[in-house]
């Protein structure tokens, strides 16, 4: 397995530069809107892109394995299909986690000067949004593969940020519904089910790629 | 000793395609070629060796145990070169090292970098800046790293020059000198694999023409030219495939059952192969 992921760890450094001068970017437009008002930024690029790097990298590793064939090659190691499948989620995860590491840096560095409610809520819902994301693309990308999956999902991007609306308003919802208990227990154990349900759904995203893994033929 | 594989009664069929009960062994401590035009079936059944296709029928035995890709493990034993590069482009020879020491059990990294020296291959040039020769080198020397008892490779000579494809051969030379290690290897290159194998299996359009000794090969059959009218003397029976030219006649023959006096020569794989085609053919 650790094999595996530093294939992909190797393979990623030939984009990595590109992503972190795109972040590096959004911070400094960030930074700029923070000067001006002295106190916050009225613009939160920095806040988002972090996250949905996270996308990027999922997909890149989708690319170049198909680019190469990857897969035909791994399945001749001694290697499970199971840790093959595991890889992307293991990886995307990591990528999840370092782009809301990031998303919170600039969410303390220009939006607010300390952790708040409004802060957690904005992050926890673009978490949520890619972790959902993520484990719809995995198990669509071992289906029809890297590119069929790009078009399904230009075809699908209407629902897509629907969907991403839907989940942002109603945290946001939630939030002016709240934000007066946020010190409460309740509102613990509505994130406390939150988690529990991207767990879920993630968990049923890896069983479902590694049926649709065991199916092909490579 | 065991056999290193065994196919039995093994087919897969696609939308144009079927590969029909192939069955056939690879015998421990030997080089078995397998030869076919492109589009026989030569990948389709090292494909199905590996387990990288599901089969439709058949069982697929490695070293005396069935193997249907459960028991990974056993693939730490066999060595595997495709007919290109599958790693990461952006991947240089060192970090191709470090991937594969914990991805094989036995991986040895001395003996690696001793492959890469041996082909003048520079650790710290990226794959993308391989060249097709390279690019076989690097997988080989992948697959002869991990103490690994099989090598199957699909057509690695393809591509390559005449004196790369020299080396190669001394290259499996040199590894089937160790007891217990067997090369099932795909190629269309006839004249290669004359060279180096010890039997050879003909695939055609799906189906398995002959499994056999090569030099049992080579003795047993003869090519008889002669004219038509002379063609008849020649039992049926004896006969494997005849070609008929506006000058004459060729046969494909059973070496004992040509008659005495009757001029023969000798029949190389080639030629066996193309006759075989024939009598396939007109069946």
């Amino acid at each position: 397995m650790n094999g595996l992921l530093l294939h992909e760890i190797y393979g990623l450094k030939r984009v990595w530069k590109s992503y972190l001068l795109v972040l590096i970017m959004f911070y400094m437009i960030d930074f700029v809107s923070f000067l001006q008002h002295k106190s916050h930024s009225s613009l939160a690029f920095g806040a988002y892109i972090g996250i949905y790097i996270a996308f990027g990298i999922t997909f890149q590793i989708f690319n170049y394995q198909e680019s190469v064939q990857w897969n035909t090659y791994a399945n001749t190691m001694p290697v499970t299909k199971k840790q093959l499948v595991s890889v992307y989620y293991i990886l995307g995860g990591i990528a999840v986690i370092v782009g809301s590491i990031c998303s919170m840096i600039d969410l303390m560095l220009f939006h607010t000067p300390r952790f708040s409610f409004d802060m957690a809520l904005t992050l926890s819902s673009q978490f949520a949004t890619v972790v959902l994301g993520i484990s719809v693309l995995i198990p669509l990308m071992i289906k029809i593969g890297y590119r069929r999956s790009i078009i399904v999902l230009i075809l699908c991007v209407i629902a897509v940020i629907s969907a991403m609306s839907f989940v942002i308003g109603l945290m946001i919802s939630l939030f002016d519904r709240y934000s007066h208990l946020s010190a409460a227990p309740g509102i613990g154990l509505f994130v406390l089910a939150i988690i529990l349900l991207l767990a879920v759904i993630v968990f049923a995203s890896f069983q479902i790629s590694f049926y649709l893994y065991e199916k092909k033929e490579f | 000793m065991k056999e290193a594989v065994r196919l039995e009664h093994v087919s897969k069929s696609y939308t144009d395609f079927l590969l029909d009960d192939i069955s056939f062994s690879v015998p421990g401590g030997c080089i078995m070629g397998l030869i076919g035009e492109n589009g026989a079936g030569k990948t389709t059944i090292l494909k199905s060796i590996l387990q990288l296709i599901h089969l439709d029928q058949g069982k697929i035995y490695l070293f005396g145990e069935e193997y249907d890709g459960s028991r990974r493990e056993r693939l730490n034993q066999i060595g595997v070169v495709m007919d290109r590069c599958y790693f990461e482009p952006e991947l240089t020879a060192s970090e191709i090292n470090k991937v594969l020491s914990k991805v094989y059990a036995n991986w040895q990294t001395d003996e690696f970098f001793s492959y890469l020296d041996r082909f003048s291959i520079n650790p710290a040039l990226k794959i993308k800046e391989y060249s097709k020769g390279m690019s076989v080198k690097i997988s080989l020397a992948a697959a002869l790293s991990h103490q690994s008892r099989l090598l199957i490779l699909d057509e690695p000579a393809s591509g390559l020059d005449p004196a790369a494809r020299e080396e190669l051969l001394d290259l499996f030379w040199d590894f089937i000198q160790e007891e217990d290690r067997s090369i099932l290897l795909s190629s269309h290159i006839v004249t290669d694999l004359e060279k180096v194998c010890d039997y050879i299996t003909y695939i055609n359009n799906g189906k398995l023409l002959f499994s056999e000794d090569k030099d049992i090969l080579l003795q047993s059959y003869g090519i008889v030219k002669c004219s038509r009218k002379e063609l008849s003397v020649l039992e049926p029976e004896a006969v494997i495939a005849t070609r008929i030219h506006s000058f004459g006649a060729e046969a494909l023959v059973k070496r004992n059952h040509i008659p005495d006096g009757m001029l023969y020569e000798n029949a190389g794989i080639e030629q066996i192969m193309i006759f075989q085609n024939e009598r396939r053919n007109l069946s």
